[in-house]
């Protein structure tokens, strides 16, 4: 894939979203859906992998970026990241010229709320190929509970996801995992 | 990390007071560090932020950290990058900015590509590959729970109805409508700008 064409699209991505996991509506819809760059099950890795290492939660970017264009892929969904991070400073100054703007202020809000519409209408769409047997429903269940009703980081509930999973199938043979 | 909300938006000056500007390079080494030797993402690193920066050393003040707080929440993208850029502009302008990105987001990317790579080495072995299910299945539950998380200030308040039709018109307009994110968010924005909110302050800052 065209390696300015990727940034674009991950730029897309990046510069719609509020938080790191909110850049995945907009990344699957352009990289999975529309272009083919990458499959459902690339995205998902690089979602585990972009929780399972230190650092801004975003780092799924550069993971995919590099599923669907190698280093230069990794170097765009890089720069993909940090590109709208230095809007920053402008913003300091929007903000001091409208800082009574509670109709700015409300428009951030109902953005962030349907940012998280889209995460929920993602993960169903993700869903279809990381929960194909009832073992990883039940991974997927716990794990969401464990993450909602604890403060345990993320990259431990991940690698327990894991270990489980790995347990069971030594301990049930049979059991499709 | 409430006082953020009660910090005016002023426009900061670039620099702090020279006695309290801290030496570039060691500010760099303190964000390299802190960023990339932090796991749990964003929240987390600005509670380590905060502690380093305002109790430790004092190169921000409170008001001046809940500033850049404030500035990475309405920043699009990640916001530890954003407010990286921020304090970094505060101390060394755009220079300071830029170097302070970088030295957040290039050291963690590339270990996140050496994940990648000993990834695709190990995906052919089955016991890895039985692994890496339970850790895909994990995802999904990441991502619901971080919309849980994401959603907790906005279901408060006045406004708590307002943002539960918000949020299931978006994923109506996603799963049943098949509208693409972007105009999806568009509508979002314009709703909240042309219909905005009682309380009009508060969540999400």
């Amino acid at each position: 894939m065209n390696v300015f064409l990727l940034y674009l699209l991950l730029l897309k991505a990046t510069i719609s979203a509020f938080s790191g996991m909110t850049v995945i509506p907009v990344m699957r819809d352009e990289l999975v859906v529309k272009h083919h760059a990458i499959t459902d099950e690339q995205l998902n890795t690089a979602i585990v992998i972009g929780r399972s290492t230190p650092g801004p939660n975003g780092l799924h970017v550069v993971c995919v970026g590099f599923f669907a264009a190698g280093y230069p892929g990794a170097l765009a969904g890089l720069l993909a990241l940090l590109t709208p991070a230095a809007l920053a400073v402008p913003i300091l100054r929007l903000l001091h010229a409208h800082r009574e703007g509670r109709r700015m202020r409300s428009a951030i809000h109902a953005v962030v709320v349907a940012s998280v519409g889209l995460m929920v209408a993602t993960a169903y769409g993700l869903s279809a190929s990381a929960l194909t047997t009832p073992a990883a429903w039940g991974v997927a269940a716990v794990a969401l509970a464990v993450l909602v009703t604890s403060r345990i980081d993320t990259v431990w509930v991940i690698a327990a996801a894991a270990l489980a999973m790995l347990a069971l199938s030594w301990v049930l043979p049979g059991l499709p995992v | 990390m409430d006082a953020s909300s009660k910090v005016p938006f002023e426009p900061p000056s670039v620099g702090v007071p020279a006695a309290l500007a801290p030496p570039m390079r060691e500010f760099l080494w303190l964000n390299a560090k802190v960023v990339n030797g932090t796991f749990g993402g964003g929240s987390t690193i600005l509670g380590v932020f905060q502690r380093e920066l305002v109790e430790r050393r004092g190169w921000l003040t409170a008001e001046q950290y809940g500033l850049c707080f404030a500035v990475s929440r309405i920043t699009p993208g990640t916001s530890i990058l954003a407010f990286c850029a921020a304090v970094g502009w505060r101390f060394d302008g755009w220079r300071g900015a830029v170097l302070a990105m970088a030295a957040a987001a290039i050291p963690c990317a590339g270990i996140a590509v050496g994940m990648l790579l000993a990834y695709e080495e190990l995906k052919g072995l089955a016991w890895f590959a039985i692994a890496l299910r339970g850790a895909m299945a994990a995802a999904i539950g990441v991502m619901l729970a971080a919309g849980w998380s994401i959603m907790q200030p906005y279901w408060k308040g006045g406004d708590g109805p307002r943002h539960a039709i918000i949020l299931l018109a978006s994923i109506v307009l996603m799963m049943g409508v098949r509208l693409s994110p972007l105009p999806i968010l568009g509508l979002a924005a314009l709703a909240g700008f042309l219909l905005p909110e009682r309380a009009g302050r508060g969540a999400g800052e």
